[in-house]
């Protein structure tokens, strides 16, 4: 089989409650409140080789969830899902070694040494040879524009170099698919362009699978032609761009953003 | 085994930039040296007891404990303790690599890499350069027996193992705790005292003698310079290897169900 296959996932958290205050916290000493938060409530969707699709909902819908589950690193409570024939929580390191994964707000790269030295290690951590690391290193270097970066410690670069370092760590080894958690995530304007294009690009040049997701509609509407918006725990829409903006239709024309938002409202209330 | 050759490679390399770290560390080891040993010094003069141990001997013992004070697992890694509040851990999970064994070469670097700053500036002080200063009483004497270096070399390698392998498992107890500063507290305790650091084990009364020698902190401090002291004869040597060995087995065991459990506990929060 191949992409992406998804049925019915579902992942509860259990959460330690406990009252405010001293009396709260002795209280909390002896007695838990355990509350259980269905972060996947649930979710069905598959996915093709190839697509590039956006993940898109507010905070705590259970985005990162997903993509935490789909890249072996949670175990759902119930459901099915495979990565091109693959269930990830079942053969971790067979998985791992076939996707790539960036978090905007985390970095795998070691922070006091020069990039370089992360990229060699990931050769060694991957295991490839000479001539893919070179071939794919000498890509992904003309592409992201690393070269000038190589020697430079990754404490002392910008957000946005540091981003292109991170897209192109978690690209070395040529996964067949690709996690990226709000990559775009506080990036200045002209780093959000050059990270767009370079998301789209390896999409269509290498074919690889790309799952996107993001706060910002304009990631979404530069890049995705797909998108699925999701929103306590439950996939809400599954569709185009296009059918996104039709499903709110009162004729005007609106900002993805805001139709988003009212969309995520109504689902709420229903 | 060439991911994991590089990693060590690569982490060394990370770690050995803390050299002003070192620095003031050994400089505070130099002071609190000298002020156990004048304390040992003044026990001795006011006893009319025999010790358990030569005067010379137990300031050998606090000098080699000083030096190697870096190697001793007595916290968690803080790096792995950010990793767990920051959620960064996920990227651990996501390497094809057997965790625990990374996880234990993790430990392995950090505390060769602390001890290996170190060591050398305090063993040239305590063994030549206090004797140059008039203070031959206060100073390392090294063995005349040749035969001696290579023993305790192995079993301070022993030593190191014993200590990353206890470290490694401490580390994994994060997962389950998240903030690894009471676990860090707890060990602290356990190892400053049975290592013999706090006061060398022969001290403690005779009837505890059993019991600290096949506890699992004897083999990280006491053991190691026992043998380059001569407190332990030589034909006793490879029972003290035996005794690091089985333990280094059983945290390296312990370190690999706890990971096993942990990786199934495993929730990383995120939005």
């Amino acid at each position: 089989m191949s992409g992406i296959e998804v049925r019915n996932l579902v992942k509860t958290y259990r959460i330690a409650e406990r009252e405010k205050g001293l009396s709260g916290s002795v209280k909390g000493l002896f007695k838990r409140h355990i509350r259980e938060i269905r972060a996947l409530d649930g979710i069905s969707f598959s996915i093709g080789r190839g697509e590039l699709v956006g993940y898109i909902g507010p905070n705590g819908a259970g985005k990162s969830t997903t993509v935490k589950v789909l890249s072996g690193i949670l175990v759902p409570d119930g459901g099915r899902c495979t990565v091109n024939g693959r269930i990830p929580w079942e053969s971790r390191k067979e998985h791992v070694a076939r996707i790539g994964t960036v978090f905007g707000q985390k970095s795998q790269l070691w922070w006091d040494l020069p990039v370089e030295e992360s990229f060699d290690l990931l050769k060694e951590i991957y295991r490839l040879s000479d001539k893919q690391y070179k071939e794919t290193l000498g890509e992904l270097t003309e592409l992201f524009e690393l070269k000038e970066l190589y020697p430079v410690p990754v404490r002392q670069m910008s957000l946005g170099q540091r981003m292109r370092c991170d897209m192109a760590a978690a690209l070395i080894h040529s996964p067949d698919t690709v996690f990226l958690d709000e990559p775009t995530i506080g990036l200045d304007a002209v780093a959000k362009l050059t990270l767009r294009e370079l998301i789209s690009r390896i999409n269509r040049e290498k074919g690889v699978t790309v799952i996107l997701t993001t706060h910002d509609m304009d990631d979404v509407e530069a890049l995705c032609r797909r998108v699925m918006l999701i929103g306590h725990g439950r996939i809400l829409r599954d569709g185009t761009v296009e059918d996104l903006r039709r499903a709110y239709k009162d004729g005007s024309e609106v900002e993805l953003e805001e139709v988003v938002r009212r969309l995520y409202r109504e689902e709420a209330l229903r | 085994m060439r991911p994991y050759i590089k990693f060590l490679k690569t982490r060394f390399q990370s770690l050995l930039q803390y050299r002003a770290a070192a620095w003031a560390g050994i400089v505070c080891q130099f002071f609190w040296g000298i002020i156990m040993i004048m304390a040992l010094e003044a026990f001795y003069r006011s006893s009319d007891r025999t010790a358990p141990m030569e005067l010379s001997r137990a300031v050998g013992y606090i000098w080699l404990g000083q030096a190697f004070l870096g190697m001793l697992p007595w916290n968690i890694d803080r790096d792995m303790d950010r990793m767990v509040r920051d959620g960064s851990l996920c990227y651990e999970l996501l390497k094809p690599l057997d965790l625990h064994f990374y996880w234990f070469l993790r430990a392995f670097s950090w505390r060769f890499s602390t001890m290996i700053l170190r060591v050398i500036p305090q063993l040239i002080f305590a063994a030549l350069i206090l004797p140059m200063l008039g203070l031959g009483e206060w100073a390392l004497i090294l063995p005349k027996n040749p035969l001696v270096y290579p023993l305790w070399v192995v079993s301070v390698f022993l030593a190191l193992l014993l200590s990353s392998t206890i470290t490694t498992a401490a580390n994994i107890t994060l997962i389950w705790s998240v903030s690894g500063s009471g676990t860090s507290q707890l060990l602290g305790s356990f190892v400053t005292l049975f290592s013999g650091m706090v006061v060398p084990l022969p001290f403690f009364p005779d009837r505890w003698q059993a019991f600290l020698t096949f506890q699992p902190f004897h083999g990280l401090c006491d053991g190691p310079n026992r043998i380059f002291t001569g407190d332990i004869p030589l034909s006793r040597v490879p029972g003290e290897w035996g005794l690091q060995v089985f333990w280094i087995l059983f945290f390296f065991l312990l370190g690999r169900i706890l990971t096993a459990a942990g990786q199934k506990h495993l929730a990383v929060q995120g939005g």
